[in-house]
Parts: structure tokens; sequence; C-alpha cells
């Protein structure tokens, strides 16, 4: 009994934590301007995610190695010096889009000055990150990320056509702007498959101690939660396609995302949606953060984790810490956090081949997994949703620039 | 043991995880010094760990070298066991591994609860 | 989702010629604008929303227009699509006025109902 709340607590934290910045700014665009057309495209975006975060799980619960541990023995030095910088550079964008993403929603709930809140931000994200268990830091900010809901409601609200949200999860192609279609659907996926989310997945299964009696657990999590989380997406882009996609209006500021849960809701909406916001970004903005210490730790055999106390792995405290630093450089220049979304969504994608071809080699490897190695399953949906990311891998700077970066 | 398969465990344990004997993670195996493979006897001296020993390891790796100080050299004596991690006899002080960590230990106990 | 002008920079909102293309684009900025600004004008009014949020996000969309009525106010189109232009740019004027009188009162609902009025107009 006590294991299946465990898990079903594991499930709701990963449903809460499954949007980041990148979903929200991808998705709510994607519907303001091809109303529900692009719904099958995340549906491809989840499938890609469940399918190789179970294989990161299993590779750390059955291996005890984390994915960057791996990847610099099966890849070799260079390939995995490679895989480290690309990754790191990514993950540095994706965390100043964040952290500047978290102080867009203290803004529009409290209406102090931008700047201040992103120092405030970040001392708190530092402070929370040194405080609180690995275990808590999770639960939180996926618990009160699931306030997201209130776009599943006020998608509802907002009385769609459902035939027409229906007909969206039928792979199609638009009459026109077939470019600018095609840029997002590159787009969804990159947001759904950040290779932070990867990364942190794996080593927070050997965080929270994970062995092979968990493997059901991994499934359970990866599998359930996200799907469930893939809702919270689907409820975006439905949102954005009731009440944007008939009215023109293109949203550009995390203020728009807000409103679409105001205007069916009224302030409870609004409040539910700025907090949803606020804890769900705040979380990918910790997930971010351990993700490039795990990667330079793991990279270099120091020891790391936050289960051990900061003083026993000084090097990984001391990335972490950098980590945060630098996002917040990043983001105090005073670039737009949207603009810095984009951006790092679509180069995060440009790096997810180097990130998911490792995952896929080890979790094949018989000497790490033994008898945990892919079924049939896992290596079909794997190769096939490597070819998509190959593909987009290649598509999305072209694609970009073609599009102006989705403007047309 | 035949020649084809020592070299073998050369390659087999580049880049994996070196481990102490309390368990501690302490570098990689950045790089073997191995004598007499062109003999019929080669034999694994040392371990390079860390610093310069990135230096035989391509155009990266002599990059990465030369922003590193000195390797730390372990000798093939001090292996306990080869496993996916490479288990050392003694502890990572006694080796002289995981110097970094100690540096920057002293600046980390510096903060409150840490 | 202006990327290219962070990345040129350049040529952004400025005067000069404006192709048709980027005639309907500007337009389309201002009509988003409009139809946002209506509808948190439409909340202001009718107590639905927080002061902090009606005051951040007007300032937000003010900013967003801004650069289309610049753009339309200083560039030039040939021919008679000129005329249209300049209604474009007299409407972008009309917008950005509007959503500052929001962000001046983001509370006051007698306020927000006019501007909602002159919002609903301008953007139908």
């Amino acid at each position: 009994m006590k294991r299946i709340f465990d898990i079903a607590l594991g499930i709701l934290a990963a449903i809460g934590g499954f949007v980041d910045i990148g979903d929200i700014v991808f998705n709510v665009a994607a519907g303001a301007i091809f109303g529900y057309q692009l719904l099958w495209v995340v549906v491809i975006g989840v499938g890609a995610i469940i399918t190789y975060s179970e294989m990161c799980g299993r590779v750390a619960v059955v291996s005890g190695r984390a994915v960057m541990d791996v990847v610099r023995e099966r890849l070799g030095f260079g390939a995995g010096l490679v895989a480290l910088i690309a990754g790191q550079l990514v993950n540095l964008m994706t965390l100043a889009a964040e952290i500047g993403g978290i102080a867009l929603a203290l803004q529009l709930l409290s209406g102090l000055p931008y700047r201040v809140l992103l120092v405030l931000g970040v001392l708190a994200l530092g402070v929370v990150i040194w405080v609180l268990r690995f275990e808590w830091i999770e639960r939180v900010f996926g618990y009160v990320g699931l306030t997201m809901l209130v776009f599943a409601v006020a998608a509802i609200k907002l009385r769609p056509e459902w035939n027409e949200v229906a007909s969206g999860f039928v792979p199609g192609v638009p009459s026109s702007n077939l470019a600018v279609y095609a840029f997002f659907a590159v787009g969804l996926i990159g947001a759904a498959t950040v290779p932070y989310e990867v990364y942190f997945y794996s080593s927070g299964a050997i965080e929270e101690r994970w062995t092979p009696k968990d493997l059901g657990t991994n499934k359970a999590n990866a599998i359930i939660g996200y799907t469930l989380g893939g809702f919270l997406s689907f409820a975006l882009m439905i949102m954005a396609g009731a009440l944007f996609f008939p009215l023109g209006i293109s949203p550009e500021a995390l203020g728009t995302v807000a409103l679409g849960a105001e205007v069916p809701l009224g302030q409870i909406g609004l409040l539910l949606a700025l907090v949803g916001v606020l804890f769900a970004v705040s979380g990918a903005a910790i997930d971010t953060v351990f993700s490039g210490a795990y990667n330079m730790a793991q990279f270099f055999g120091w020891e790391w984790g936050k289960y051990r106390k900061p003083v026993d792995a000084p090097r990984f405290t001391l990335g972490w810490i950098v980590m945060l630093v630098l996002g917040f450089v990043i983001v105090v220049t005073g670039v737009d956090p949207i603009q810095v979304t984009e951006f790092s969504v679509i180069f995060s994608v440009v790096a997810l081949p180097l990130t998911y071809i490792p995952i896929l080699l080890v979790a094949n490897d018989r000497t790490y997994m033994g008898a945990n190695v892919n079924g049939k399953l896992a290596n079909v949906l794997g190769f096939l949703y490597f070819l998509i990311i190959l593909a987009i891998a290649l598509a999305a700077i072209p694609l970009m620039l073609l599009t102006n970066g989705g403007q047309g | 043991m035949s020649k084809a398969t020592e070299v073998d465990i050369a390659l087999g344990i580049l880049d994996h995880q070196l481990v102490d004997s309390e368990g501690h993670n302490c570098g990689n195996v950045d790089e073997l010094e191995v004598r007499g493979l062109d003999g019929d006897a080669p034999e694994v001296v040392e371990i390079l760990v860390g610093g310069n020993a990135w230096r035989s390891r391509g155009l990266l790796g002599r990059l990465a070298a030369s922003l590193s100080g000195n390797a730390v050299h372990v000798p093939w004596s001090e292996v306990d066991s080869v496993t996916s991690v490479v288990t050392l006899k003694r502890t990572a002080e006694e080796l002289g591994l995981n110097r970094g960590d100690k540096r920057w230990a002293r600046l980390i106990g510096k903060l409150p609860g840490s | 989702m202006p990327l290219v002008c962070v990345v040129l920079a350049a040529g952004c909102g400025g005067s000069g010629a404006l192709t048709p293309k980027e005639l309907q684009k500007e337009a389309e900025t201002v009509q988003s604008a409009a139809a946002e600004g209506a509808l948190l004008a439409s909340d202001v009014a009718r107590d639905r929303t927080t002061e902090p949020f009606a005051r951040i996000h007007s300032g937000v969309l003010v900013e967003q227009v801004k650069p289309a009525t610049q753009a339309l106010t200083q560039g030039h189109v040939p021919g008679e699509l000129d005329a249209r232009r300049k209604q474009a740019a007299r409407k972008a004027k009309a917008v950005v006025d509007a959503l500052e009188e929001l962000h001046a009162s983001p509370g006051d609902r007698a306020v927000a109902r006019r501007v909602l009025r002159e919002l609903e107009e301008l953007s139908s």
C-alpha cells in the first residue's frame, strides 16, 4: 500500500514538474498561431521524453551510473567532452530563460521591479537548493506546480470546438505558412525533450537511491507521470487556440499566458496560473542547475550528489553555485527571457542527438544493463524517436533563420 | 595472460570511474602508462589521473591538458579490482587524489550548514 | 516573437521604406495588442484581475506596440498603400494612448470601461 502511495506521489511530482518555460512559450504560441493543428506534434514530443526518460532511469537504477558518467566511458574523452560542452552551453541558456521566467512571474504577481526580482529569485533558488534535501525540492516544486492544472480548467471553460481539437491530434500540414508550422513543430518537440531533463532524471534516480527493485517505479513515473504531464501541454495549446487564435493575439509575454487563465476564470485563475508557472519554472531551473553540476562532476569523476553534505562534494557544490551565478549574469544583461527561451529550445534541439545517442547505446549494452537491456519496444521507439530527433536537429537552425524565429 | 587480453584491459578501463577504498569517487582513468607493448608481455605500469594526463587523448585532450596542472600517477599495484569502476586499495587522500575537492572543501566549509 | 530584431538590431522600427509585407506585419502587431488590451481592460472593468498584473501587463503591451507605431508613422509605402499606412499609424497611436491610460490607472474600473470601448472599436 505504501508502495502505491509512493508511486502516486512520484507521479504527481512528475506532472507538476513536466512543464517548463520552453513548453509554456512554444505551446501557447503554437496554439495562438495555428489553433489546434499542432496537438499531434506534442504527442510525439511527449512520447520521446517518456521513452528516453524510462531508458535513462533504467540505466541509472541498474548500473548505478548516470548518463554523463557513462557518456565518457562509452564515447571516449573527445566525444564526451564535446557532449559536455554542448550540454553545458545549452543548460546555461535554458537556465537563463528560466530565471527570467521566474522574475517575470514574480513581477506579475507583485508588481515589483523585474531586476530586483531577478536578484531575489536567484538568491531564493540558492537558499532552497542549499537548505532543502533533494526529495523535498522535487516534491515541493512538483506539487505546487500542479496548480498549472488551472490551464486545463481554463481550456475547458473557454468552450473550444472539441471536434476541431480532436482533429488537431491527426497529423497534417497547414494550407499556408508551412515553414512557420515546421518551425513550431521543431520547437514543440524540442521543448518537450530538452537535454537537462534526461541528465537530471538519471542522476535524480541515484540521488533518490533507487535500486533495481525500483524499476517499476521508474516505469510508472516516466510513463504515467509524463503522459499526464503532457496533458498540461495540450491544455496550454488548447487554451491559446480557443482564446488567442480567433482574436489574432500573438503571445509575446508571460502575462499573455496568464491572461489565458484569467479571462475564463477571473482573479483566482490568474493567481493559480502565476503561482503554477512560478513553481513549475523554478523547479525546472533547479533541475537545470543540478544538471549542469552533475554533468561536470560526472565527466571528471568527482564526488557528486545533493545527498552528500556540501563539504563532502565541494567541486560539485561549487559547480551548481557557479551555474546559478552564470545563469543570472546572462539574464541580468536585460535580454528578454521569452526570446532567450526560443533560442535555448532551438539550440538544444541541435544538441539533442549528442545527448540521446549515448542513452540508446548504453541502454542496449549488457555490460552495464545485464538482463535489463532494452526490450524490443524500447528499441523500436528509441530508434524511431532518434530518427525524428536527428531530423529536427538538422532542420532547426535553417528553419529558425528562414522564418525569422517563427515570425514568418 | 595473453598480449591481446592485457591490451584489452588497458582499453577496457580507460575513462572509467576510479573509486577509492572508502567508496569515494576520485577521478577517472584519464590515461594509462603501458610498458612493453611491442614485446610479448605488455603490462599497465600506472594510471594517470587528471591534469595533463589528457595530452594523448586527441586534439581536445591536448587543449584540456594545456589548461591543467600535473597529473597524479597511481601505480597499477594500487588497484584492488576492476569492474565497471576501478577500485583502489587505499584512500584518495593517501594516493594524492581528489586534491581539487580538498582545496575547495576549505572554502565551501566556511558557508553555514555545509 | 521579434527574434530578428535581436539579431539584426537595425532597421527595425526606424524610418525608411516599408514593404507591403512589413506593413501587414506591423498592422497585425497593433491588432494583437488592441485585442489583448481589450481582454485586459474588460477584466479590470469587472474586477476580475489584480492591480499589479494589470499595471505590469498593460505596460508590456505598450512596449509591444510602440516600435510598430514608430515604423508605421515614419515609414513610407509606395503608391496607394500609403493611405493604408497612414490609417494604420493613426490606429496604432490610438491603441498606445488607450493602453497607456489603462497602465496609469490599473485599478480604475471607469477608466477601464472607457479603454475597453476604445480598444473594441479599434480592433473590430
